[in-house]
């Protein structure tokens, strides 16, 4: 079983994409007041951090020495207001960029989902749709910690460590020099690991990923694979795929290890310095007292912080830029299908259809439908046979502008559909594909889909209307019975006729509807037939047909063959021409 | 504790490592502890001597390092500061070995139990019965194989060591205390206690928020799949204004979930720091007074704090390892549960041997499950070469009775025999060879089509694969793909239609070119048209093999020895001819369908 082939894409390169990250930043402009004042407070909370050391130094050299109480309940209070104030910052920052960072990726994750509804069917054919998933959650979920923490921390670190520098400068700068000597070891090897362990890393979520995509298929295919005695091959792969991944994370744990050891070493040399060089001054004569010697260990440790969360920012930067380049090939596709500049509402329509000369290739090369002309009146059936790819479906499509012509004009009643809003149009018809697509909910749920006004007795009378009720009555809570995920529970046609009653709620003065695999389940078939009767009564309807009285009742079939209408006529008339549908008939 | 033992038996043999590896954990940290010891020296010995503010005050020799002011006097401040530096620096060194070693043998014996965890969970649900399976959902055994595994192992291999360690840190820390100034070891203790209680209120709650942020991510992730997979009839149904307020509506519980755990977090973020802040005073309020009055130095005051604080981090880590103990531990037990629950369908022990072609009879087969009849005494027999059609409502038991032949059930009562032997006698392997079948629920693994199709034996000839995919009337749509026989499919691979994954799982079958081919409702997603075809060409290639299918057409089994099931029974049986002349529910049936069908 293949195994990295077709993981690839989920591993894009991550580079560092600037213009990316210019775009993400307008998601932040409503919100930079928040930002400036949080980082406003953190600049304050920069110069409080310098004080507790040296609270400690005037304790250490003149509190102590002098032996003076006051002194020392007076430290002891400014280290209470200190320590306060700082505890009261971290609160107040923490939780306010906790929420505008959240905040922002709502708005993000709110754009790219309403992108996601203008798209055309080929985004979705084309992908399988965990990838699409993954864009609107876990990319923009991983967003949250970016505006949260990354951004501001990356100015106030800088900065942090500056005034640091300068102050630590300013008290003796001998001793700073040697602070500033001693971090460049550190920031150097922190980086030089951190960069070492974003390879390992990648390449251990790249054999994770195939292990647990292939656990995952062996659960959800565990009947096949004992069916088909790969029982041995399969756990010969598994083996392998846990090693390597073991094997991974070894290297990651091997270099990861290592963090600490360095830091500290590096750490304490620069302590052993500190010390010897502040000797060697006070030796030489220099007013140095112990205080200051202690303080500067002190100030050594505050270092760690804003060093190491620079060190992550390029890696945070990075895998944020290559999750913004996934998302945003999203929300730039352009649809296939939109709205024109312009377009009107479609007022209620009566339900005249016309092609007029139209032509439609899917692919730009091979005609589909070349000059197919048909002009139905309002209230009529229309069933459509033929060849399986002859154009039945296309043809259909073309109505809700699902697709739309290469040449010519579709028209409802007279208006080409062009030339009207999507939604307009589309809400006007009923349109019954192949699925029947119930979703988790109750069955009222289910009937009533998205016409929020509709009442429940209105849902209820439809299910009458079409024979539904009878079933859904015996369900164990009746219409609030909860359905499943792709409705399970109910039988094929079951599931149909409750796709029934949603089109019949909405009264559409336009049908469409795909019979391909009707007529599976016998129990039903006659109920499915009666409401077949109901549903089409007064509408101007299309049937892609297979059942012999929905074509006999028609008031016209078309025989779809070779880009267009090869026979067209009632049922008798065609029959006596003993032409294509003569044949057709005949063979069953 | 049974789950305690069930894992340890994982290291039995690495249990004189582990022991090593521990004692390595408890001397890296007593070396660690011996640091701030060295810094009291510096700053008692080295400074404070030579400081004008403190002239005159004495500190007296003692401490663990006293040994370096052996002639003290004699010794200069800078050769006494290098002294310490190097020792300093060469203990360091230690520590750090002893770190890097006793981390890296860790993964040694904690790896081979985690490879060993999962071998035996793989192992059991490639092998277990699928009444076992049926008890948990995927996500249940995704779980158990790719979590549960790592966490348990991480019982012993982390959590374990790490709880030892943190106690023989409170212990060394205590001792030092004790030996700077015993009253001092008091002020952690009005600490701890506050320290504690807040800790385990917030692990409390914490899962409670941790809960509500997983629901909220399920529901959104659930509710995007939903959408995205619902496409078409979104937009049929003009339905995207609507779809976007449902969906809104989950995104902001998922937002709001965040908000409640940010709120909860900065609050206890606050009594943590408060608390911290409140200990760290008073450690230098008590240090300093009592430097004051002398009786500490001031290189003990600073070691003071370090270990004051060495305890509250160490307490409040041996919390956090208690919690993830109890965790950890749940999760060996559902591995436990998991491989220890009771292997319904047994490898026979020793496993008799059959030869082909086989003879296939039921008799009396009966199945029941949670007290209902799903079969009853259901006998049958197919000798080699017949053609069986199977028919009934969608709950009449045809799917379970394939079921039972393959042994991916087992009868509760009556038996199958193949060529007399039965079929609880004959080894697993070699019953699911005698089968070619094609299941109701369509499955295609994430992998090209011609890797589908050649499940079976990956080596096959492409011809053979295309022969079959010709036969199962999927080869012209195939060719018609993005990348043919290489395009990739099943879930991460691109969208087919029901039927298409129907023919591909058919050709499957037929490349597997067993003496029995089961096909259970496999054209329930395709037009009469293609099925009549794809059947027509299926029998026309294996006249001689037997061939069992189910269906709801009636022309689906038109051909074949036809029985009828009802809740279980069969309650008709015989010829097309035969059943229609009976006149029963099957000629019913197939009257109706025939009146009403047209092909395309």
């Amino acid at each position: 079983m293949a195994r990295n082939t077709y993981f690839q894409d989920e591993v894009l390169e991550e580079k560092f994409n600037s213009k990316q990250l210019l775009r993400i930043l307008r998601y932040a402009l409503p919100y930079k007041k928040i930002f400036i004042g949080v980082g406003a407070m953190m600049l304050a909370a920069i110069g409080l951090s310098l004080l507790p050391a040296l609270y400690i130094k005037h304790i250490v050299d003149e509190v102590i020495p002098a032996g003076s109480y006051e002194g020392l309940s007076l430290v002891i209070c400014l280290f209470l207001l200190t320590g306060l104030a700082d505890i009261i910052i971290q609160f107040f920052h923490g939780r306010l960029m906790s929420k505008t960072g959240h905040t922002i990726i709502y708005n993000i994750r709110g754009d790219i989902f309403k992108k996601l509804q203008k798209l055309s069917f080929d985004y979705f054919d084309n992908r399988p749709a965990g990838k699409i998933l993954i864009r609107v959650t876990n990319y923009i979920d991983e967003l949250a910690g970016f505006f949260a923490n990354t951004l501001l921390n990356f100015v106030i670190n800088i900065l942090k460590i500056a005034v640091l520098m300068v102050f630590l400068f300013a008290l003796n700068y001998v001793l700073a020099s040697i602070i500033l000597a001693i971090m460049i070891p550190m920031g150097a090897f922190v980086l030089f690991i951190r960069s070492k362990l974003g390879k390992l890393f990648r390449n251990v979520r790249n054999k994770d990923s195939n292990r647990v995509a292939f656990t995952s298929e062996n659960i959800l295919g565990v009947t096949i694979i004992k069916s088909f005695n790969r029982k041995q091959k399969n756990m010969e792969i598994y083996g392998d795929l846990v090693n390597q991944s073991l094997r991974g994370w070894r290297n990651i744990h091997l270099v990861n290890e290592l963090f600490v050891p360095g830091v500290e070493t590096i750490w304490n040399i620069g302590n052993m310095l500190i010390y010897i060089a502040a000797l060697s001054l006070i030796i030489g004569g220099a007013d140095l007292h112990v205080g200051t010697v202690i303080a500067f260990i002190n100030y050594i440790g505050t270092f760690w912080g804003p060093l190491n969360q620079l060190s992550m920012i390029l890696q945070q930067f990075t895998s944020v830029s290559s999750n913004l380049e996934r998302v945003f090939e999203t929300m730039d596709t352009p649809p296939l299908i939109s709205d024109k500049d312009g377009a009107i509402e479609l007022p209620p329509i009566e339900g005249r259809v016309t092609f007029e000369n139209v032509t439609f290739s899917y692919d730009g090369k091979v005609n589909v439908l070349e000059n197919f002309d048909l002009d139905v009146p309002k209230g009529k059936t229309i069933a459509l046979v033929g060849p399986t790819g002859a154009g039945k479906s296309t043809v259909v499509n073309l109505i809700p502008r699902f697709y739309d012509v290469t040449g010519g004009r579709v028209l409802i009643d007279g208006h080409d559909v062009r030339d009207v809003t999507l939604k307009s149009l589309r809400s006007q018809l009923g349109i019954m594909m192949q699925d029947p697509f119930i979703f988790k909910g109750t069955v009222l749920d289910n009937i009533r889909y998205c016409r929020e006004d509709a009442t429940d007795e209105e849902c209820i009378e439809a299910a009458k209307k079409i024979f539904a009720h009878e079933f859904i009555s015996k369900l164990p809570n009746g219409y609030y019975s909860e359905l499943g995920e792709r409705g399970e529970g109910l039988s094929a046609g079951e599931k149909q006729l409750l796709s029934f009653a949603r089109v019949i709620l909405r009264d559409p003065k336009i049908l469409i509807l795909d019979e391909a695999t009707s007529s599976i389940d016998t129990n039903t078939e006659q109920k499915i037939q009666k409401a077949l009767e109901v549903l089409l009564e007064g509408r101007t309807s299309f049937i892609i047909a297979h059942r012999l009285s929905t074509i006999i009742r028609a008031d016209c079939i078309l025989y779809i063959d070779n880009k267009g209408i090869a026979e067209a006529g009632t049922h008798e008339k065609l029959i006596s021409k003993k032409g294509l549908y003569y044949m057709l008939h005949k063979s069953r | 504790m049974e789950i305690l033992k069930f894992g340890l038996k994982f290291f039995k043999k690495y249990l004189p490592l582990a022991l090593l590896t521990q004692l390595m954990g408890f001397s890296l940290i007593f070396l660690s502890l011996l640091m701030p010891q060295l810094a009291r020296m510096i700053i008692d010995f080295v400074f404070i001597p030579l400081d004008s503010t403190y002239m005159g005050s004495e500190v007296a020799a003692e401490g663990i390092f006293s040994f370096l002011l052996d002639g003290y006097g004699g010794i200069g401040a800078m050769e006494l500061m290098v002294n310490i530096a190097l020792l300093s620096v060469a203990l360091m060194a230690a520590k750090h070995i002893l770190m890097y070693s006793r981390n890296s043998l860790q993964l040694v014996w904690g790896f081979k139990m985690e490879r060993e965890l999962k071998r035996l969970t793989f192992d059991k649900l490639l092998s277990t019965s699928n009444a076992v399976l049926s008890r948990y959902n995927t996500g249940d055994l995704m779980t158990i194989m790719v979590s549960d595994t790592v966490l348990f192992r991480d019982l012993y291999m982390r959590i374990i060591p790490y709880m030892l360690d943190a106690l023989f840190a409170i212990g060394i820390s205590v001792y030092f205390l004790f030996n700077i100034y015993a009253p001092l070891a008091l002020l952690p203790l009005f600490a701890i206690p506050f320290q504690l209680a807040l800790f385990v209120r917030y692990i409390k709650k914490a899962r409670a928020i941790n809960n509500e942020i997983r629901d909220s991510t399920a529901n959104l992730s659930r509710n995007v799949q939903e959408n995205i997979n619902g496409v078409r009839i979104i937009r049929s149904f003009a339905a995207e204004d609507f779809e976007i307020k449902k969906f809104d509506k989950h995104s902001s519980t998922f937002k709001n979930a965040y908000f409640r755990q940010a709120e909860f977090v900065t609050k206890y973020g606050f009594g943590f720091n408060l608390i911290r802040q409140l200990l760290y005073i008073s450690c230098i309020a008590a240090g300093g007074a009592l430097c004051m009055v002398g009786k500490i130095g001031i290189g003990a005051f600073t070691a003071f704090i370090s270990y004051v604080f060495s305890i509250l981090d160490n307490t409040t880590s041996i919390v956090n390892f208690t919690f993830e103990f109890q965790r950890f531990l749940v999760c060996g037990e559902r591995i436990y549960t998991f491989l220890h629950t009771g292997n319904i369908i047994d490898e026979p022990l020793s496993p008799k041997q059959i030869s082909m072609p086989p003879h296939i009879r039921l008799e009396n087969v009966s199945l029941s499950m949670d007290g209902k009849a799903i079969l009853q005494g259901i006998s049958l027999d197919i000798p080699y070469g017949k053609k069986v059609g199977i028919m009934g409502s969608t709950s009449s038991g045809k799917s379970v009775l394939l079921k039972v032949l393959t042994r991916l059930m087992d009868p509760t009562g009556g038996r199958v025999y193949v060529n007399g032997v039965n079929l609880k006698e004959i080894g697993l392997e070699q019953v699911r060879r005698i089968y070619s079948y094609v299941p109701q629920e369509v499955f295609l693994f994430s992998n090209t089509i011609d890797s589908n199709i050649a499940l079976y034996d990956i080596d096959m000839p492409h011809e053979k694969v295309i022969e079959c995919a010709k036969a199962a009337q999927a080869h012209d749509f195939i060719l018609k793909t993005s990348e043919g026989y290489d395009t990739v499919v099943g879930e991460r691979g691109i969208g087919l239609s029901g039927g298409q994954k129907q023919r591909i799982s058919v050709a499957r079958a037929l490349a597997k070119d067993a003496p029995v081919l089961m096909l259970d409702d496999v054209t329930s997603a395709l037009d009469a048209n293609t099925e009549k075809t794809l059947l027509e060409d299926i029998f026309s290639r294996y006249p001689d093999r037997t061939i069992i299918i189910t269906a709801h057409r009636a022309t689906s089994v038109k051909g074949c020895e036809i029985i009828y099931l009802e809740d279980g029974r069969i309650t008709e049986r015989g010829t097309h001819e035969e059943l229609m002349e009976l006149n029963g529910r099957y000629a019913d049936i197939y009257r109706r369908q025939t009146a009403d069908r047209i092909g395309e």
